[in-house]
């Protein structure tokens, strides 16, 4: 857990510190969270043990939406484009080490995509900036690192909030990669605002938890929800992989980022995507979804729910 | 009338007045003040030492040559060449068995003039309870021959009087004299046996298993004692030590600025130090910790050749009495221990000193001032030749002994010999008295001669920025740095002001560093700079705006366990500055994050904004603050009543952007949502950019399904300049917005 001394002075020095730019976005912002007018996109990662369960055909799979049986129209596997997005917390508690090590891990990243996929490089401290946009070459997303040092408050709600709102393409597949501590200290934000932003957008959020995060500490003494007690780094993250389908990744001490980031883009990469059009439920409002294999040992992750425009 | 004495005398910094020059006559004594000039055979190298021996009552013992010393220099003997008896009493002082005694004996120099200093620790007392020792000690001055010079040093803040045969101006002086004993603002009932054993296992983590903290806990809350009482307990211990450490080193440091300036001045001198003791841990890395400064300050009495009397008027009792009256405690267990734990300084201090500690727990101490007036009625003043060893200009131990039974040594406890030839340098230090704040203007003022260390950063003060930021900057021990200014004095001795901000920058600095020795020390020293401040007469400008500096500067560093030990004195002190007032709801706020206070704290943080509401200059944003906690503790009505209509006329974009983006949180909560959309564009208009209102916005657009806008927002939000600042990164550190400001023009008041 970050220390609040660094954590303010680093905050107040960061205030002045000057942010490079990155490149202009060329797509337009079309939500991607329906696939066509009525139907619904839901990435559903199943594993056995260690392995992705893979050739699983849609009669496989049964999905309940709102307690409901829905029909699954289409599945797609290992076929749409992949967007990553690597969100990296640079604030004050990312040492040196740290980031050289980050600095590897998106390398290897780049170097994993296919010809059709696309990586965007943003970190955050207080701030949010974009160091390489999908379309920058791979030399620009390496030198980005050359701007950064660790220091400032962290807005992790706010900066996972920008990443599931901004743009998306029909017809790829978005992944939020988040590298943090796990401890926001001046987001705007509080949870309930981050996991309704969740809830209504499609990106998938795999959370990296740095070896120094404690899952029991408060993931933000500041962004509390009104009336609500402080939620804890275990609790928070955990339910926002839930509600987009993510996975929580801690770390351990000298273990390879590298390698922790290429698990997680080659898991999300063997997920399938399951498309239904919503039969017996009210369209509107707040949907929970459950998502089942009909196989003995294999386990299903999906995100929780959505909410209907 | 002779002249004060700071002004007859050649300062030396030789601590003791020494050698051949001295011993044969050379100094510079008037007539009437008939120092010893010793007779002691010319050409021989020869020191004086003086010692005081007297029996168990106190009666100075006559009739002893030199054959019945024995005197070591770094435990090696040396010979003593003479002891002469000088008697110092006047005629009517002394009974008639004393009379004879003292001229059975070798020869007795009759009516020495003696220069008698009285130091008052009124940190150590409160108003009330000094009377009767103030009384006490007029009396002894009214018993003093009329040749002898008073002195009065009443710290920190009191009458300073240099030597004077004006006793009568001396007593009423004294008469003026308050006790500004101020206790820390205090929930619990806590003994100083508790604070010493509960914070220094606090410290090393072992509180929780403490059986005695346990006890503690049921006493003060109750049998079922909930988290937040053992936390608010643990947190007030903590703060105690603090606070308790600070008064410590505050006052030690008062006292040995004293001594520094009688080591300038040549003779034996007297020293009466009237203390109710001090808060200070008897076990090695305990807390309230003042390490070894008591013996220190010991040490430079010893070398500044003054006997030193400790009256210690041990008020355990009587407090524990009124803890009973508060309910708190129920019996007189462990008063001995209270007793131990107040008195320990007095004893390392008086130990090292070589000098006398007398405890006082009933009355106001006459029969301690008899056995002084007695003891230092006469002394010998033996002629020692040293060795060539201890000729090198250094301080070595000495020790006197005498082959005479049953009676009590006094002496000093260190010498410097000067090496061969080397003549006695000027001190540059004089004079007891501070001087008006008019006199820190313009260059900058006499400096003392400090470590090496503090010399290079009071340079660099001097030279001002940001060289002294660079300093700081380079210095990679900052501990041991903040440890060396606190162990010495102020490299400005008649500007206590310019110190005051170089101290709270040090400590700035060193609460900023990672390193958790040098975050100790940095609040020492501001917790001991907040003493030091403190004038009886009350705060002026200066005083309030160091206050809100250092508030400012923990409120950023958001360290409010140790800022809320130093808040409510500083609101207490300043009543007049809203900044203090919302700092101090601020912090509590803080505290109230960390979980460190509980829910029925929340009144009391809303009570403090009110407080703040009530001045102009901070009515705006204590109402924001208000609003803003009370929307996260779920009290939205209450919240939005504090901001719900824009108040025309604000000025401070900074204030009118947080309360646009706080009204629209708690507009949103409430589910008036297109009033919320309002606000946060309307604190965008504000602060145009503004992260935290894009993000507001950003979101608030997503959950009423404009997909396109919160897009646009995002990709404004990744896009945004990088000088793009948002007054909502710095809401939770309060003033320290303003620190670099406020703290510039501190310096610039003392330069």
């Amino acid at each position: 857990m970050r220390r609040q001394p660094m954590l303010a002075f680093g905050l107040a020095a960061t205030i002045l510190a000057a942010i490079p730019a990155g490149a202009v976005p060329q797509q337009e912002p079309t939500a991607t969270f329906r696939a066509g007018v009525d139907a619904v996109a839901v990435e559903a990662s199943v594993r056995r043990g260690n392995r992705p369960v893979t050739g699983l055909k849609i009669g496989d799979f049964q999905l309940l939406d709102n307690g409901v049986p829905q029909q699954i129209s289409d599945l797609n596997y290992e076929r749409l484009p992949i967007d990553v997005t690597v969100l990296l917390d640079v604030s004050a508690s990312v040492t040196g080490p740290v980031l050289d090590q980050l600095r590897q891990s998106v390398r290897q990243l780049k170097a994993d995509l296919g010809p059709r996929d696309r990586l965007k490089l943003v970190a955050f401290n207080m701030e949010v900036r974009r160091l390489a946009d999908f379309e920058a070459p791979a030399a620009a997303t390496d030198s980005a690192f050359a701007s950064l040092s660790g220091r400032g408050s962290s807005a992790i709600f706010d900066s996972v909030a920008v990443q599931l709102a901004s743009p998306a393409l029909e017809g790829r597949r978005h992944l939020i990669v988040l590298f943090t501590d796990g401890q926001d200290s001046s987001s705007i934000s509080d949870p309930d605002a981050l996991f309704d932003v969740a809830k209504r957008t499609t990106a998938t959020v795999d959370i990296v938890l740095a070896s120094t995060a404690l899952e029991r500490s408060s993931a933000s003494p500041f962004a509390r929800s009104p009336g609500q007690p402080p939620i804890t780094i275990g609790r928070m993250y955990d339910q926002l992989a839930r509600e987009t389908g993510g996975r929580v990744v801690p770390t351990t001490p000298g273990e390879s980022l590298a390698s922790t980031f290429r698990r997680t883009l080659a898991e999300f990469r063997a997920s399938y995507v399951l498309y239904f059009t919503p039969q017996g439920v009210d369209r509107s409002g707040s949907h929970t979804i459950d998502v089942r294999v009909k196989q003995d040992g294999a386990d299903v992750r999906a995100r929780s729910g959505y909410i209907w425009k | 009338m002779r002249p004060p004495m700071r002004e007859r005398l050649t300062p030396a910094i030789g601590v003791l007045m020494l050698g051949a020059a001295t011993l044969c006559g050379a100094g510079q004594q008037t007539e009437a003040t008939q120092k010893p000039t010793t007779t002691f055979r010319s050409g021989l190298d020869v020191i004086a030492v003086d010692v005081q021996v007297s029996d168990r009552n106190g009666v100075p013992v006559s009739g002893l040559g030199p054959d019945r010393f024995e005197v070591t220099i770094n435990g090696r003997r040396r010979r003593v060449l003479s002891a002469e008896l000088i008697e110092s009493r006047s005629a009517t002082s002394l009974t008639p068995v004393e009379r004879a005694a003292a001229i059975a004996g070798p020869p007795v120099r009759p009516t020495l003039a003696r220069v008698v200093f009285i130091a008052i620790d009124c940190l150590s007392f409160d108003a009330s309870a000094s009377r009767h020792v103030i009384d006490a000690a007029r009396a002894f001055i009214d018993r003093l021959p009329p040749a002898d010079e008073v002195g009065l040093f009443a710290y920190p803040y009191g009458p300073k009087m240099s030597p004077t045969t004006d006793h009568a101006a001396v007593g009423r002086s004294l008469a003026t004299v308050l006790g500004q004993r101020h206790l820390p603002s205090s929930q619990f009932h806590l003994r100083p046996a508790e604070i010493v054993d509960l914070s220094g296992a606090a410290s090393s983590g072992q509180a929780r298993e403490s059986s005695l903290l346990e006890s503690v806990v049921v006493r003060e809350c109750g049998d079922t004692p909930d988290d937040t009482c053992r936390r608010g307990l643990m947190l007030e211990l903590s703060g105690a030590a603090l606070y308790y450490e600070g008064q410590g080193n505050a006052g030690l440091g008062m006292l040995r600025s004293l001594l520094e300036q009688l080591s300038a001045t040549n003779g034996r001198k007297t020293l009466v130090l009237l203390s109710a003791g001090m808060i200070a841990s008897d076990v090695p890395g305990g807390r309230p910790d003042i390490s070894e400064l008591g013996m220190q300050v010991g040490r430079e009495a010893a070398r500044s050749n003054t006997s030193v009397y400790t009256l210690f008027l041990d008020t355990s009792t009587t407090d524990r009495f009124q803890a009973q009256v508060r309910g708190a405690d129920k019996n007189l267990e462990g008063v001995g221990r209270d007793s131990e734990i107040l008195g320990r300084w007095l004893d390392q201090f008086s130990g090292e000193a070589g000098g006398a500690v007398f405890r006082v727990q009933v009355g106001s101490g006459e029969y301690a001032f008899d056995r002084v007036l007695n003891e230092i009625s006469a002394y010998y003043l033996l002629g020692v030749e040293p060795g060539d060893e201890d000729r090198d200009g250094r301080t070595h131990e000495i020790k006197v002994k005498t082959s005479q039974k049953n009676v009590i040594v006094r002496g000093r406890r260190w010498v410097m010999v000067p090496k061969r030839g080397a003549a006695a340098s000027e001190n540059p230090s004089a004079g007891a008295s501070e001087p008006a704040a008019s006199k820190e203007k313009g260059s900058p003022p006499p400096r003392r001669v400090v470590p090496a260390d503090i010399q290079a950063m009071a340079d660099a003060f001097d030279r001002g920025e940001p060289d002294f930021q660079r300093g700081l900057a380079d210095t990679h021990d900052l501990a041991t740095l903040l440890r060396s200014f606190r162990g010495s004095d102020a490299p400005w001795p008649d500007a206590p002001r310019r110190t005051a901000v170089f101290a709270l920058e040090l400590a700035v600095a060193a609460l900023r560093s990672d390193n958790r020795d040098a975050r100790d020390e940095g609040g020492r020293l501001l917790s001991e700079y907040n003493v030091r401040l403190r004038r009886p007469e009350g705060a002026d400008v200066f005083e309030c705006s160091w206050l809100w500096t250092e508030v400012a500067a923990l409120e950023g560093l958001f360290m409010p366990d140790s800022a809320i030990v130093l808040l409510p004195s500083a609101v207490e002190r300043c009543p007049r500055e809203g900044r203090l007032h919302l700092a101090h709801a601020l912090i509590s706020e803080q505290q109230w994050l960390r979980g460190t206070a509980g829910a029925r704290e929340e009144a009391g943080i809303l009570d403090r904004y009110q407080a703040a509401i009530k001045f102009p200059d901070t009515a705006a944003e204590a109402r924001m603050r208000a609003a803003w906690f009370l929307c996260r503790v779920g009290k939205l009505d209450e919240a939005l009543a504090l901001v719900d209509v824009r108040q025309p006329g604000g000025t401070d974009p900074y204030v009118l952007y947080l309360t646009d983006l706080v009204r629209g949180q708690i507009l949103r909560a409430r589910g008036r949502l297109d009033e919320a959309e309002k606000a946060y564009r309307d604190a965008l208009t504000t602060w145009p950019g503004a992260q935290s209102a894009r993000v507001a916005l950003m979101t608030l657009r997503l959950s009423r399904g404009d997909r396109q806008e919160a897009a646009k927002l995002a990709e404004a939000v990744e896009m945004a300049p990088g000088n793009q600042f948002d007054p909502w990164w710095t809401y939770w550190l309060g003033d320290y917005r303003v620190y670099p400001a406020i703290v510039a023009k501190l310096r610039e008041i003392v330069r």
